[in-house]
């Protein structure tokens, strides 16, 4: 019966917040993988489904709004269209955003691919009184348009049967003509018909790639430079282009723009009989309130403040649930007889090195977990660009757009679903700077090092009062290394600011969980060998050789922390917190349990009370505050950015401040009269 | 020719063109926002930035004001406020906003909605319009003027 099957490739297209990815969902179910586009921080979400006799490959192509090079996720889209075209396009839009969604419905149209269009959230504009025209749609855009509901699965059936239609018989579409100025159409034909003698070009209609190549950007993408004679042609676009210019009297773009967007209006307003009202009375109602000038801010920060205290309230417990299911785990290993034959270095290996990664990695899964539902629900619901709208001023100076501010935020939990989070963000710029400040806020890890630490150190009111002060200089480091960064221009060049407010909605459960658990796999399957072979070093340094106690001087970490001593005494760190700071790189919650392996067991309190002064004790919770977070940070960091550029600059930036922070609170605090 | 209106909320304005052919432009091109269509703005962020903006038959988009700063939008109606002093000439009342004793005042001074009157150079930061030939100047303070919905006559 295989033989007999046929595999087909459909991109799935829309612009933004048309519910492309409950579709998708829809669609494949868990048939899905996630990766990335080629060489970009952009998800590339591929999954299956079957349709008759064929295996469809359906491809989620980034949101955009036009096939061209203007964003990232543009660029991404119009190179796949370009260099790969699928066998068929399904492209979705959203009922009450025809007008915008149309642009790129009449693109694809003009590109000569098969297209199947669906027209997603009938329901909500039925119950806002829209009564679209689905068969005018049909007949103006030459080719099927179904009706909908991509949440409660309406009008799947249909979909898929307008899909297999096309993939047989993808011939009977004929694709509208939209109407330019007759220069343009003049100009678009001649160079259409030099493209067609290209001995090589894209599969497209040649008419959209001589608009493509009018509009003078992102040649590359749509012509091979390598094509003979290519180099030519793109002249020649040029040349025509300012043909064209001197005639309109504005730039091509502008004109092309213009007249799609005329086509999509007359469109939409065919299809609706009037343009739709988008707002409905809800949504006015909500946006009143939750984006009031007074109380939109703190009515928002008492949603993340919620979020914050549901991660702390479910999210920790379940780790430490995780973590102490693994520790019976290891304590079982540790008694096991054929274990206990071994030599002791290669035993300690498997327990204390491989067992202790796996066991980082496994007590990420449920923070992960809490932490991704949480988010898709603020995504879903639509409030997460209310709070971008509520909070850009802010953000931007510091160069970033106003949704970076909750990733940075929730890092105040913890930094690895943090900067995984970065993928929501709407520019690499974005991306990439919001990865680098994210492992400045104070996770719940060091909070606890800081809390055991103070109420060693200092008296209770003193300890709060350094609490604090901890927070503040965790917000501060946001701020100035944020400002340094958009000084220095990391990240490229930031991209202008445009977001669509979307409706609001109830989020999918079905969409929710599995979000969390793609999120799940994604860290496992990219940042999980990277954190098991950082706790391996991290193990050979701390417990080879083996003849001595693990961390202490003989070790090659004790000797490490005392080679490294000329840096950490100006900080008044001693080398046995050197090593603890090693231990730290694995979790910030071992660095406790490691000083007490350090100074050789016994009450750790009265031991750190004896041997560090509190100004001491200051400078170390500074360093810890600021450098290289944890492995499984790092890790996600260099998971995200596919850049190992990145990775090193995020943990060299952060032992350079820390070792620059804790240098002026120890010699500082000396100063003024403290030991 | 109307001097570019500043973005107060209750603002409408039609654009004309984009100043430039900058990657905004481009960006704004592609989501169908095209010289003739129609903008209004609603709101502004806590700072006084970004600015949500509103057009018929598709989702409102958020912008940052300077981002915006280039675009040439001809006003169309809005608070009085919205138009920068330059913006002389002769306009309508649209609408009266705001509390019983603000609208009975300014209704007082025979600004009621359908009547022209023309705006006249600003003086001290105060709007200056003249109702009839022989009426006497109403000057209207900034509070005032972001109440009163006006449109060119």
């Amino acid at each position: 019966m295989t033989e007999q099957r046929r595999s087909v490739t459909v991109a799935l297209a829309a612009i933004p917040n048309t519910g492309k990815t409950t579709l998708f969902n829809q669609l494949t179910g868990a048939r899905q993988s996630v990766g990335n586009w080629a060489g970009v921080t952009v998800a590339r979400r591929v999954g299956h489904f079957e349709l008759g006799d064929y295996d469809v490959e359906l491809v989620d192509l980034p949101g955009a709004y036009s096939i061209s090079p203007t964003t990232e996720e543009q660029r991404i889209v119009e190179r796949y269209l370009m260099q790969t075209p699928p066998d068929v396009v399904l492209n979705l839009l959203d009922a009450r955003n025809l007008y915008r969604g149309l642009g790129l419905t009449l693109q694809l149209a003009m590109s000569g691919l098969p297209t199947v269009v669906a027209v997603n959230m009938m329901d909500e504009a039925r119950r806002q009184g829209l009564d679209i025209d689905i068969d005018a749609l049909s007949r103006h855009l030459g080719m099927p348009v179904v009706p909908i509901v991509a949440r409660s699965g309406e009008g799947l059936e249909q979909l898929k049967a307008a899909l297999r239609e096309v993939i047989e018989h993808p011939e009977t579409e004929h694709p509208p003509h939209i109407s330019f100025p007759p220069v343009v159409e003049e100009q678009v034909m001649e160079l259409a018909r030099r493209i067609d003698a290209l001995p090589e070009r894209p599969p497209l209609d040649e008419s959209l790639i001589a608009l493509q190549l009018l509009k003078g950007e992102g040649e590359q993408e749509v012509l091979d430079p390598r094509v003979p004679g290519s180099g030519a042609v793109v002249e020649e676009a040029a040349r025509r282009r300012r043909t064209i210019e001197a005639v309109t009297g504005q730039p091509f773009a502008t004109t092309c723009a213009e007249c799609r967007f005329n086509a999509a209006r007359g469109l939409a307003m065919e299809a609706t009989h009037a343009l739709p009202r988008v707002r409905d009375a809800v949504a006015n109602r909500l946006d009143a309130v939750l984006l009031h000038p007074l109380f939109g801010l703190p009515l928002f920060f008492l949603i993340m403040f919620v979020l914050l205290q549901v991660i702390y309230a479910i999210g920790f417990p379940l780790q430490d649930a995780v973590s102490s299911l693994f520790a019976a785990l290891d304590g079982w290993l540790r008694a096991l007889a054929p274990l206990r034959a071994l030599p002791p270095l290669l035993r300690s290996f498997l327990l204390d090195g491989l067992v202790a990664g796996v066991g980082v990695v496994v007590t990420f899964f449920p923070l992960l977990a809490v932490f991704f539902v949480l988010m898709s629900v603020m995504e879903g619901s639509g409030y997460i660009a209310r709070a971008a709208f509520l909070m850009d001023r802010l953000m931007h100076a510091l160069g970033l757009d106003g949704k970076a501010f909750i990733n940075i935020l929730l890092g105040y939990g913890c930094n690895v679903p943090a900067v995984m989070g970065t993928r929501i963000l709407s520019s690499h710029h974005n991306r990439i700077v919001a990865m680098l400040l994210v492992p400045f806020s104070l996770c719940s890890a060091r909070l606890q090092v800081f809390v055991f630490l103070s109420a060693i150190l200092f008296a209770p009111s003193t300890a709060a009062l350094v609490l604090f002060g901890l927070y503040a200089g965790s917000f501060l480091a946001v701020v100035l290394v944020g400002l340094v960064l958009k000084a220095l221009r990391i990240g490229g060049r930031p991209e202008p600011f445009i977001m669509e407010l979307p409706p609001y909605r109830v989020p999918l459960l079905r969409s929710v969980l599995l979000r969390a658990w793609q999120e799940i796999r994604a860290f496992l399957r990219r940042a999980a060998t990277l954190i098991l072979s950082g706790v391996v070093v991290v193990w050979l340094l701390t417990h080879v050789p083996a003849d001595v106690p693990p961390g202490s001087a003989g070790t090659l970490a004790g000797r490490l922390g005392q080679s490294l001593a000329f840096l950490f005494q100006p900080l008044g760190i001693h080398w046995q917190e050197t090593v603890a700071l090693m231990f730290g790189f694995i979790a910030k919650e071992i660095v406790i349990g490691s000083m007490a392996v350090i100074h050789g067991g016994g009450d750790l309190a009265a031991q750190i009370e004896r041997l560090v002064t509190p100004l001491q004790g200051l400078s170390f919770m500074v360093f810890t505050l600021l450098y290289t977070p944890c492995v499984a940070t790092v890790a996600s960091i260099q998971a995200e950015s596919h850049s190992w550029k990145v990775t090193a600059l995020s943990v060299g930036q952060g032992l350079a401040l820390a070792w620059l922070a804790s240098f002026l609170v120890y010699q500082g605090g000396r100063l003024l009269g403290y030991a | 020719m109307t001097a570019r209106p500043v973005l107060l909320p209750g603002t409408q304005c039609v654009i004309e063109d984009f100043g430039d052919d900058g990657a905004l432009t481009r960006h704004l091109l592609e989501i169908g926002i095209t010289p003739g269509l129609q903008l209004t703005i609603v709101r502004r962020g806590p700072f006084g930035d970004p600015v949500e903006v509103a057009m018929p038959g598709t989702h409102s988009v958020v912008l940052r004001s300077g981002e915006l700063a280039s675009l040439r939008c001809r006003f169309v109606s809005g608070p009085l406020a919205a138009l920068p002093c330059s913006a002389t000439g002769r306009y309508r009342v649209r609408a009266l906003q705001g509390g019983q004793r603000h609208t009975r005042r300014v209704a007082g001074y025979g600004l009621r909605p359908g009547r022209e009157f023309s705006l006249l150079p600003c003086s001290r930061g105060r709007y200056r319009l003249r109702i009839g030939a022989d009426a006497p100047v109403v000057e209207l303070g900034r509070g005032e003027a972001a109440r009163l919905i006006v449109e060119p006559a």
